[in-house]
């Protein structure tokens, strides 16, 4: 009997650890990239007169399968799509119009599965990787990249510290964490300065991993210049069944704004529950949320949702370029272009253009190429993507979206937006 | 704090710990009879709610008319699982049994991925008033339904292992396989009834939890743990013991949650849970199946 009580508590242990799929994130040892000379093969077999290269291979890292399968699947389908047109209008021209081909790779959203999918990269010779979604994924994958010394354009993943570890392989395209917590404080004290009505109480209730946690210390820290007062900061696990006591301490607190940062069935769990519970907030914002942004919440929580702000990234919703694509995207997959998609489309075209202008298919050239990068005929809702001397992408920005009957409208700043905010909620 | 803000998180605590305690029974049943730890009632749990989502979704009907039809498809499915793996295993050392059913836990979860995609799905009951409103005090409709159904449920149980040959013979099974099997008791037969129960009762928590709960493949890992937690505390195989375990777990943890700060009140369930185990090793009402 002993036994067995031992042997359940082992396994709960097993099993309550696989719940996340939290990478440790953080060791550094990105200075000792030592040249293993496997991308000799590639570089020396160009001649010294005009480069001849019959195709170029880029490597595409996502979960395809596993829990993140369907946003993973979505975004190799984009990168796809981009390379599609590349080849369509003749290749990479520079390169005599070689051929662009995609090597999808799978990552499960495991990061050891990540890490050996790009050792299999390497191998089949890529000259660059688009990736990978998952922040767990990415922090390995491109450390492993950084070793090999493949540039690796990371269009998701929030972590700060992905562009923060002295990488010279390694740029983003999307926000981090910092930066959406900046943009979220920025765009409240405009909120506030051009409302009547001054919100100034707020309660951070997050899921309480990395990610939730991080953007919620970083708002936090910088809430009082933004005159925002913190009355407190509620953790709750992504996975919990109840919300209940997340609601009935933000209806004890009583705050102006409820500012929440988590996943698709939390944050649907917390706004039945505080609309449950005839909490009304002057306003709800999201930060980076998983639910606010997602169009399972959108538009099948319509009787709850009206008003409800979220900071995060998306497609420019006032660009020609970015609707011709969508509805390319659209008739080709059946499916509306996410914004993750767009993300990873441009990721793509960001390394092609870099792989053109180098007008080598050698990994130091295309590397080079990518830190001169100045794009701006992208679907992003920024001025040109540039890269900063650690690879992010200095004008990256989140936008204010809010919910109006059933649809997301970008309501600030002035140039993206679609709507007016409406601030304090009715 | 106000008296409000407690009142309220008590009310949350026993609703969410009758649902607690109804995973738990089905357990706890299980391990009763067979004495085996099922690591797989959480995907039961799944299957029944997607057995639920569907009829819904395809064929409208309403999430709680459907409950007979996921308990006896679960049943059928569970009975299929005892006889065709379990039972080669019961004379097999315990930790293997218990490995055998975290296979069929994983077997189960990634045949959900693979059928019904990892999206988050939902149902929404046509016509029902979601909260009640008692003076300050909120109430959650179908969390409401599903802890009275739990307690209906047990007390069911309870009468029907009392009054009835078969639940007798679930009883004589329980107390002394050897000894019912020589007064002509088929316990092959009385473990397939209790596995296949115990499927059933958690085919019945996944439709009770399925309209304010979504449901996807994973949804079992949620309350797995917190299910073993509650089976443990109230004493394995104790059918009141999982319901009052429950409704521990349950307000201890809504309580927890209103007074402490962060991310502390993860904390309580379990500090309760070692306090008791180290007075009473056995659980609060420890024991045989009764």
């Amino acid at each position: 009997m002993k036994k067995l009580f031992f042997l359940t508590m082992v396994l709960m242990l097993i099993l309550s650890g696989c719940g996340g799929n939290n990478a440790s994130s953080g060791s550094n040892t990105g200075g000792s990239a030592s040249s293993s000379g496997n991308d000799a093969a590639k570089s020396s077999a160009e001649p010294s007169s005009a480069p001849k290269v019959a195709e170029v291979k880029i490597g595409g890292l996502y979960p395809l399968s596993g829990g993140l399968a369907s946003e993973g699947q979505d975004m190799a389908n984009a990168v796809q799509m981009a390379v599609d047109e590349v080849n369509a209008a003749g290749g990479i021209k520079s390169l005599g119009g070689a051929k662009v081909v995609l090597d999808k790779a799978d990552s499960e959203g495991k990061p050891q599965k990540g890490v050996s999918e790009v050792q299999r990269l390497d191998r089949d010779g890529v000259v660059g990787i688009l990736g990978t979604y998952a922040s767990g994924v990415a922090l390995p994958a491109t450390q492993e990249a950084e070793k090999a010394k493949i540039p690796f354009v990371v269009d998701i993943a929030v972590v700060n510290e992905i562009t923060e570890r002295g990488f010279k392989y390694t740029f983003r395209i999307q926000p981090p964490a910092k930066i959406m917590a900046n943009n979220f404080l920025s765009y409240i004290s405009m909120l506030n300065d051009k409302s009547s009505v001054k919100l100034s109480t707020a309660v951070l209730a997050h899921e309480d991993s990395v990610f939730g946690s991080s953007i919620a210390a970083l708002i936090k820290e910088n809430a009082a210049k933004s005159g925002i007062k913190t009355l407190e900061d509620i953790p709750y696990p992504a996975s919990t069944p109840d919300m209940s006591s997340v609601v009935n301490k933000i209806k004890s607190l009583n705050p102006d704004i409820v500012v929440t940062t988590g996943y698709l069935r939390d944050g649907t769990m917390l706004i039945k529950g505080l609309h449950d519970a005839n909490v009304k907030p002057k306003s709800i914002i999201g930060v980076a949320n998983g639910a606010f942004s997602n169009q399972q919440f959108i538009t099948q929580q319509k009787d709850i949702n009206q008003n409800i702000m979220d900071v995060n990234y998306t497609i420019n919703p006032k660009s020609d370029l970015a609707n011709q694509v969508k509805e390319k995207y659209k008739n080709q997959f059946q499916k509306d272009m996410s914004a993750n998609a767009a993300y990873s489309y441009t990721a793509a075209q960001v390394l092609l253009d870099a792989i053109e202008r180098a007008a080598s298919a050698d990994r130091d050239k295309i590397r080079e190429a990518l830190t001169q990068t100045d794009f701006s005929k992208h679907i992003l809702p920024q001025s040109p993507i540039k890269f900063d001397a650690t690879g992010q992408n200095v004008n990256a920005q989140a936008v204010l979206n809010q919910i109006f009957d059933g649809k997301s409208q970008v309501v600030f700043p002035d140039d993206y937006k679609t709507a007016n905010p409406v601030y304090p909620m009715p | 704090m106000s008296i409000g803000l407690i009142a309220q998180s008590f009310v949350d605590g026993i609703l969410m710990g009758g649902i607690y305690g109804l995973v738990a029974i089905g357990l706890t049943l299980i391990f009763g009879v067979m004495k085996i730890i099922n690591f797989a009632q959480g995907s039961l749990m799944m299957l029944g709610m997607y057995v639920t989502y569907w009829m819904f979704t395809l064929f409208g009907v309403n999430p709680y008319l459907s409950i007979p039809i996921s308990a006896l498809a679960l049943f059928i499915v569970g009975s299929l699982i005892q006889k065709g793996i379990l039972s080669r295993m019961l004379n097999a050392p315990e930790h293997n049994q218990l490995l055998v059913t975290l296979g069929i836990m994983l077997f189960l979860e990634n045949m959900a991925l693979a059928l019904w995609s990892p999206d988050f799905r939902n149902v929404q009951v046509p016509g029902m008033v979601d909260t009640l409103h008692l003076g300050q005090i909120n109430i959650n409709t179908p969390k409401l339904i599903a802890f009275l159904s739990a307690a209906g449920l047990s007390i069911l149980l309870f009468w029907f292992l009392k009054n009835t040959m078969v639940g007798k013979a679930i009883r004589a099974t329980s107390l002394e396989r050897q000894g019912a099997a020589l007064v002509g008791i088929s316990t092959s037969k009385i473990n397939m009834i209790a596995f296949g129960l115990g499927a059933a009762l958690a085919a019945v928590a996944g439709s009770l939890i399925n309209p304010f709960f979504y449901t996807s493949p994973t949804v079992g890992d949620t309350f797995i743990l917190k299910g073993f937690v509650v089976v443990v505390l109230g004493g394995l195989g104790n059918f009141l013991g999982a319901l009052v375990g429950g409704l521990i777990i349950g307000v201890s943890e809504s309580l927890g949650g209103a007074l402490l700060p962060g991310s502390l009140k993860e904390m309580v369930p379990y500090i309760i849970f070692i306090a008791v185990l180290l007075l009473k090793p056995n659980g609060l009402f420890g024991g045989k199946i009764r």
